[in-house]
């Protein structure tokens, strides 16, 4: 799996019967951040406003 | 020879007074008058008020009643008041003050006697991440737990949790300015906590009862910026994604510890949201450019501004200065109370309800993991108490090929530079991670663990549910 580097998030959707992104990953110097698709996630807003501002995440596996 | 007039009435020459015997005594109409009045008093009444004068013997007042309040005036001797009832109302509003001891049935108090404190590691005693944040940090990046850095602009201030602190604490958070910088415009630079609204609810904001709250905290300074005139701001989050509602205060720090407190009415004007997001900021302002630097907002107000007071000085204009705080602690009243030290075990468990540092050293344990037929290890984890929301996974990772994290299927070990977690089914109890398998073990359970990365002072893997 690459990293995501540019764009910085990665769409992921690992896991058993898993057909639709549930999450994305992103990395913070050597940190993997795995960040599900909650609405009350912090980093989930984060990477919402990141999206809102125009930008698109690097599609899964 | 004994002699006696025996007469039942005398009546003087005018015939205007007299003096009639009765069979069991004497009755004078007119005036009496003599040197010496002799015998019991007993039997006098009617004695009219005006011509009770002069000074009062000194006899028991046990039987005075009805003494009027405002005729007791003076200085109340040093009597036992043990038997002092009914003294409740006239207290009033004033405080009472003694060295001594106080003990009732019960008391009962306006604000909590436990559970005081909103703030969550006031005392900075937790610091899962580290202990050193020694280089350059991003906006709302934790440091010691429930703390954050906070910048618009520039901020470039190192962190760490450090020993120096008042009497009766242990640690404190050391800020120290990196690099200078002079703000501009709206830039601003500090740090902040961040409270759930839920748990503020009692605070009766948006009500005519709202409540008053009151924030204490101990901090100091480096002898470079001695005197500097920092700034405090409160955010308050109302339901509905209505603007914040702000208040602010300035202090001024010295090269010693002192214990500022500020005391703020309770908002009537806007609720806080009842939820687990942010309901209320706290943050303390180092640094601001002038258009944030206004003059104090003394009653809660909408703003969506970060705002400093005016007379703010610039921490970030020498790398030699540096700012110290600790026993930080909002509750509601009017009156800083003394501190609440809860015990580390306490601090931690809340603390871990937003970040939760499960695996910080080598060879620790992540879990027992299922291999799966599709190769990859399932690892079940259970967080120690519930998180704020559904967590994120924070895992170091190497480059490919890295010897990060071990399994081991009987005496094979493999290693992978990389782990994640099953996002779809990560809950506020529980996540799963997932580490790369051999599909040729499928069914079988294996021992994973963290093996090495760099310093060991590293946390391998981390779920953060922050605000």
């Amino acid at each position: 799996m690459a990293y995501p580097t540019n764009p910085i998030y990665k769409l992921m959707k690992n896991g058993i019967d898993v057909t639709e992104p549930d999450g994305v990953e992103t990395m913070e110097g050597h940190i993997r951040k795995v960040i599900p698709f909650k609405s009350d996630n912090t980093d989930y807003q984060v990477y919402l406003a990141w999206v809102a501002a125009g930008n698109s995440p690097e599609a899964a596996d | 020879m004994a002699s006696e007039i025996r007469v039942n009435k005398i009546i003087n020459r005018s015939g205007l007074s007299t003096v009639t015997f009765t069979s069991d005594g004497a009755i004078v109409s007119g005036i009496v008058s003599a040197t010496v009045y002799t015998g019991s008093g007993a039997n006098l009444t009617d004695l009219p008020a005006g011509n009770l004068s002069g000074t009062l013997p000194a006899i028991s007042a046990a039987n005075l009643t009805n003494v009027p309040a405002a005729n007791i005036t003076g200085t109340l001797p040093a009597i036992d008041g043990s038997n002092l009832t009914g003294v409740g109302a006239s207290f009033g509003n004033s405080s009472v003050n003694t060295s001594g001891i106080i003990t009732a049935t019960a008391f009962v108090s306006d604000t909590p006697l436990s559970h005081r404190n909103k703030v969550i590691n006031g005392a900075m005693t937790i610091s899962q991440r580290d202990t050193s944040f020694a280089s350059t940090l991003s906006e709302a990046q934790y440091t010691v737990d429930r703390f954050h850095h906070s910048i618009r602009g520039t901020n470039d201030s190192y962190y760490y949790q450090v020993s120096d602190s008042p009497d009766g604490f242990n640690k404190s958070m050391k800020v120290k300015c990196n690099s200078t910088y002079t703000p501009s415009g709206s830039d601003n630079a500090g740090f902040a906590t961040t409270l759930e609204g839920q748990d503020l609810q009692d605070l009766a904001f948006g009500t005519s009862s709202a409540k008053s709250i009151t924030i204490s905290f101990y901090a100091k300074s480096a002898s470079q910026n001695n005197g500097h005139q920092y700034s405090f701001q409160i955010r308050s989050y109302p339901s509905g994604g209505a603007t914040a509602r702000t208040v602010t205060n300035s202090f001024t720090v010295t090269s010693s510890w002192q214990r500022f407190s500020f005391t703020f009415a309770g908002d009537t004007g806007a609720d806080i949201r009842n939820d687990n997001a942010a309901g209320m900021q706290l943050l303390w302002w180092l640094d601001a450019g002038p258009t944030d630097i206004i003059s104090q907002i003394t009653s809660f107000t909408s703003s969506a501004s970060y705002r400093a007071v005016t007379g703010q000085d610039h921490f970030l204009n020498n790398t030699s200065n540096e700012f110290y705080i600790t026993g930080c602690q909002l509750e509601v009243g009017p009156v800083a109370t003394p501190f609440e030290h809860r015990s580390v075990a306490d601090e931690l468990a809340r603390c871990q309800r937003y970040y939760f540092a499960m695996c910080t050293d080598t060879y620790e344990i992540l879990g027992t993991g299922h291999q799966y037929y599709s190769g990859n290890i399932f690892i079940p984890v259970y967080f120690p108490t519930t998180m704020r929301s559904e967590p994120t996974l924070e895992a170091l990772a190497g480059g490919s090929g890295a010897y990060v994290y071990e399994k081991l299927f009987g005496n094979s070990a493999q290693y992978h530079h990389q782990i994640s977690q099953e996002t779809g089914k990560t809950g506020h109890n529980q996540s799963c991670i997932i580490m790369s398998g051999d599909a040729s073990r499928q069914g079988q359970t294996v021992r994973c663990a963290a093996h090495s990365f760099g310093s060991d002072t590293q946390r391998f893997v981390a779920f953060q549910a922050e605000l």
